[in-house]
């Protein structure tokens, strides 16, 4: 079920009541920017979730070449208003590789995750958007953002999130068990965003998770996250780790298998010092390592270093202790095996 | 005039610490406060969570075992945000956010509140800018977070230190990045 987007005439009440005029501020813009394509307003206030401290946000679709990526803060009385820009080129290259049969979203590798993350975040605001101006091609392609095939990729995007927080949970649950158990918490929150996605409700921010699922009348899940919510995360008794691992069993039921993979993660690098390793993270904090292992010591940025399969899979011991020291970054991915095509 | 032994985890701890305080956490507090205005208390929850978790990061950046780079919230999967901290410090934090999904009356929840602005005092107390920073969704804000980078920026740069900034702040996502096929 598509989720009911705000009308211009209800944006307008929304803009009056932050204190801005929705009508100068597309003046505004038309000022700065004569090819503004398409102007949308969006944000939590627009999802259904604002609160009276919530932003307006406000992108602006320009047909040029480059801009500055710096967002632009705007102040009213009672109000605050982010504006960014995008090209249109971006926005269009975008809903072209979203929309595509055959795109994965890149959870695997490092890169790949940031970029992917932040293409989804502007795409799933534009979904929420409240068109203010805009052409009709592209009112319509902003359109097809609510599908069910769009809903369905940001869930399968939450379930794979929810697997890999879960195997990190499993990993850093010897050492670390605080960490781990709010690994678990995120673990589950990713789950339950999964089903609140693939039911139309796509923003991305976690904070509206209690939200969405009173609006999908979702009571059962509602009640799994109060439970995971009031877990004390710094107990760390076996109790604790008991009832983590059911609620992922119920929620991560019908997950598909996946693979894992772990990478170096940003500002690592690694020296062979005679017989002895140094695996350090920025020049600011590092791990002495005796033998200096190949697989270690020969990476680069962006090589794969361990692969494995499952929920049970667990790294060699030199290596979890560098992921447990966040040396490495955990990547996951469902479905057949893939072909990397950068 | 007190001795700075490590002057590079110091430059580390300055420039990320105002970035994190003015970008990440006063935002959080923002979402609280509104959040408690609507009745929304798993959002007060979450971001009471995200506060202590992100206040507790940038007194970790002070320690010798303190992360320099923050992923985003979503992919903080073994970013430690309270590495090198006291336990006991540690536990109380954890413990706090659950509290007021048990609140059950509003001097229940204005205390709540009130502690949690007691952490971030006490962060601004470790950071120790004088004049204070500024509130980044203010008036003054944006020349406020300016001026942090302009004095803070070509430090982490001559230190070696990645940039205090969010990356969407320094380019937009790549659509164009090669996709993978099934």
């Amino acid at each position: 079920m598509a989720k009911r987007i705000v009308n211009v005439r209800e944006a307008a009440a929304i803009f009056q009541a932050a204190g801005f005029d929705h009508k100068a501020v597309i003046a505004d813009l038309r000022g700065v920017f004569p090819g503004v394509q398409f102007i949308v307003a969006t944000g939590s206030l627009f999802a259904g979730y604002g609160t009276p401290k919530s932003d307006i946000d406000i992108i602006a679709v320009v047909d040029t070449a480059k801009l500055s990526d710096l967002p632009i803060l705007e102040y009213s009385a009672s109000g605050r208003m982010d504006t960014e820009f995008y090209t249109l080129g971006d926005v269009t290259a975008m809903l072209d590789r979203v929309l595509e049969p055959d795109f994965v979203i890149d959870q695997l590798t490092p890169g790949g995750w940031r970029s992917d993350f932040r293409m989804l975040r502007t795409l799933t605001r534009l979904a929420h958007a409240c068109v203010l101006e805009g052409t009709p091609t592209m009112w319509s392609r902003i359109a097809a953002l609510q599908s069910t095939s769009f809903y369905c990729r940001i869930a399968d995007w939450w379930t794979v999130e929810a697997l890999r927080f879960r195997t990190g949970a499993r990993w850093l649950s010897g050492s670390n068990p605080r960490l781990a158990l709010l690994r678990y918490q995120d673990s589950a929150f990713a789950a339950l965003s999964a089903f609140a996605a693939a039911r139309g409700e796509i923003f991305l921010p976690r904070k509206w998770l209690g939200e969405k699922l009173r609006n999908l009348h979702a009571h059962a899940e509602l009640e799994t996250l109060r439970k995971i919510m009031t877990t004390d995360v710094a107990a760390t008794d076996h109790e604790a780790f008991e009832t983590m691992e059911e609620v992922l069993q119920t929620l991560l039921a019908n997950a598909p298998p996946f693979d894992l993979e772990l990478h170096l993660a940003a500002g690592v690098r690694c020296a062979k010092l005679g017989g002895v390793g140094l695996v350090e993270r920025w020049g600011l904090r590092g791990r002495e390592m005796p033998g200096a292992p190949t697989l270690i010591f020969d990476a680069t940025q962006g090589q794969c270093i361990w692969r494995g399969s499952g929920i049970e899979a667990r790294p060699p011991q030199a290596l979890l202790e560098l992921f447990i020291d966040d040396m490495l970054w955990l990547g996951a991915r469902v479905g057949a095996p893939l072909e990397v095509g950068n | 005039m007190s001795q700075v032994l490590d002057p590079r985890r110091w430059v580390a701890f300055k420039a990320h610490g105002a970035a994190r305080m003015m970008i990440g956490v006063q935002a959080c507090l923002e979402d609280v406060e509104g959040a408690l205005l609507c009745g929304h208390v798993e959002a007060a929850m979450f971001q009471a969570r995200s506060t202590v978790l992100r206040s507790l990061s940038i007194l970790s950046l002070g320690r010798i075992e303190g992360e320099v780079m923050e992923p985003t919230e979503l992919d903080q999967l073994n970013f430690n945000p309270f590495a090198g901290l006291d336990s006991d410090l540690v536990d109380r934090w954890l413990g706090f956010p659950r509290r007021i999904l048990f609140a059950t009356t509003q001097d229940e929840r204005t205390a709540w509140l009130s502690e949690l602005v007691g952490l971030l005092s006490m962060v601004e107390r470790e950071l120790a800018f004088d004049p204070p920073l500024e509130v980044l969704r203010s008036a003054r804000g944006l020349s406020g977070i300016l001026a942090v980078a302009r004095h803070w920026e070509p430090q982490l740069t001559r230190f070696g230190i990645p940039s205090a900034f969010p990356r969407e702040w320094q380019s937009k996502p790549n659509p164009t990045k090669g996709a993978r096929t099934r």
